[in-house]
């Protein structure tokens, strides 16, 4: 049997119902600009991370080629989004990933599954919180080695 | 030289004819004088735009030259490769542009995917 630990946990987002969201950081590679979001997680959003557009045109100072875009399908049809390469800081690290937007319209801010496939999250809903989570430290696991 | 066209419209070499007449032209005058006017426009061009032209173009040979490399393009040309994401951005800083086109050599991003239910919201009617 695993054992995890919550490491950082985040009381859910204030919409109805409610919804999980975590804190991260985008840095724009170019000029160091960076922005704080607290992001709603979509587990039905096969991208990255998706931002408003106004938010988008502030940090895309890496645009990816054209060819490069992405095409989500949708209800209502495909959806094609702008991409921009980024630095995203997360639980104190920073990795390199992507931010998009669609072409048309106003876009939305959204953490996708490229990226939650990368992390261990979980999902307290009757706390309403959502954790990342860690193993269990080596000093915990002797506690409770020693005390069962 | 005389030129067969099809499928002209047909309420446009009305008016072409009625004009070029006014004005005590030919047909082929007037046509010389649109296609002129036409061909002297310039297209209304992004930055964006002739920078994915430039990177169209230079695909195949970058690909080969710069396998695993991050290469550059700012005004409609290659600046530079660079070895990682710091390095394109410190081109892009020397070049003194806002912003850029970067992609990474024999890189294969996801081209997309599904967008489900799950980011619908509820709005009251």
């Amino acid at each position: 049997m695993e054992l995890l630990r919550t490491v950082r946990c985040l009381g859910y987002l204030p919409t109805d119902p409610p919804m999980p969201g975590i804190k991260l950081e985008v840095r724009e590679p170019v000029y160091g600009r960076s922005k704080e979001y607290t992001v709603p997680l979509d587990t039905g959003f096969a991208g990255y991370l998706m931002l408003p557009d106004s938010e988008y045109r502030a940090l895309a100072s890496m645009e990816l080629a054209r060819e490069a875009f992405g095409t989500y399908t949708t209800l209502a049809g495909p959806v094609v989004m702008r991409r921009a390469r980024v630095m995203l800081r997360l639980s104190g690290k920073e990795f390199e990933s992507i931010v998009e937007t669609p072409i048309h319209g106003g876009g939305k801010l959204l953490l996708g599954r490229r990226i939650l496939n990368t992390l261990d999250l979980a999902l307290l809903g009757n706390s309403a919180k959502a954790c990342l989570v860690g193993e269990e430290k080596a000093a915990e696991k002797k506690n409770r080695a020693n005390s069962g | 030289m005389d030129v067969l066209i099809r499928n002209f419209d047909p309420e446009l070499y009305r008016r072409l004819k009625a004009r070029a007449a006014a004005r005590g032209e030919k047909i082929g005058e007037a046509l010389t004088e649109a296609t002129e006017y036409l061909l002297s426009k310039r297209e209304v061009t992004t930055e964006a735009d002739v920078n994915n032209a430039a990177y169209a173009s230079a695909m195949g040979d970058l690909a080969q030259k710069y396998p695993g490399k991050y290469v550059v393009f700012c005004d409609g040309r290659f600046i530079g490769p660079a070895d990682d994401l710091e390095g394109a951005a410190s081109i892009i800083r020397a070049a003194g542009r806002p912003k850029a086109l970067v992609m990474k050599m024999g890189e294969q991003i996801p081209k997309g995917g599904d967008w489900l239910w799950s980011s619908l919201e509820l709005f009251a009617a």
